[in-house]
């Protein structure tokens, strides 16, 4: 089984993305702060981490900078209200699969999880 | 460096006289360079592999299966330096000359800095490849 972690405090906006998920075999870890995204990486392997703009400690980039800087394989998609170019700039190495928007939707949630495969090819 | 296989992204066809790619993970070829007693004995072209969004560890695990010991890049992002780091692949930085020659011939004698964390692409204030 997969495993999806979701980094984020507004839990009503991640229904959409848990029931897709869960939908894809995907099993859900969810935390609220960066600190509590970190252990839980450190304890288990995940094959996705969904991370919020704005968390319980650090913005959602801050966070996906420690993630990967911490474990490279880990694949990151991040919500945001940047414009697409905005966003490139301000993710710029740091291999983000993709920007999501707020709530995400059933679309945005097909998209990001068949560029996760297309990656993991 | 007196032993081991050199990695530089290249444009076009590659080869130790080609021209370097300022951006490793889009770059057409890497050159390989063999380095037996600090000479170059070998020099072979390896294809690079489609760039997708978040794909940043393509390259590393090509890198890594093709037994690449060293990187010269002119400019990478946080995380697949640290991809290279974890897999053993050392990553040196030039990023003033475009000459693939050049710059092995730098890291061959020992005289090429490995990339430091300010220096690499990223966060809209980090450095630019050549």
């Amino acid at each position: 089984m997969r495993h999806v972690l979701l980094v984020g405090t507004d839990e009503a906006c991640f229904e959409t993305l848990k029931e897709e998920c869960a939908g894809s075999g995907f099993a859900i870890t969810m935390v609220n702060s960066c600190e509590e995204a970190m252990a839980k990486a450190g304890e288990q392997t995940f094959d996705l981490v969904v991370v919020d703009e704005t968390l319980a400690d650090v913005t959602g980039l801050a966070c996906v900078e420690r993630l990967v800087k911490s474990n490279p394989l880990l694949n990151c998609a991040a919500i945001t209200s940047l414009s697409s170019d905005d966003f490139h700039e301000a993710s710029e190495g740091m291999g983000v699969l993709m920007g999501l928007p707020h709530c995400p939707g059933k679309d945005d949630v097909k998209k990001l999880l068949d560029h996760l495969n297309a990656v993991m090819l | 460096m007196k032993n081991g296989r050199i990695a530089v992204p290249s444009m076009g066809s590659g080869g130790l006289d080609g021209m370097r790619s300022g951006h490793f993970g889009h770059c057409d070829v890497f050159t390989l360079i063999d380095v037996k007693d600090g000479e170059i004995v070998d020099v072979s072209i390896l294809q690079n592999a489609e760039h997708v969004q978040g794909g940043c560890m393509v390259p590393v695990n090509l890198l890594a299966e093709n037994k690449v010991n060293a990187l010269i890049v002119g400019g990478i992002g946080m995380r697949p330096l640290a991809g290279f780091r974890q897999v053993g692949i050392e990553v040196y930085h030039d990023d003033q000359r475009p000459e693939i020659r050049p710059v092995v011939e730098d890291l061959i004698a020992g005289k090429l800095p490995q990339i430091s964390d300010d220096q690499v692409c990223g966060g809209g204030g980090g450095k630019r490849a050549m």
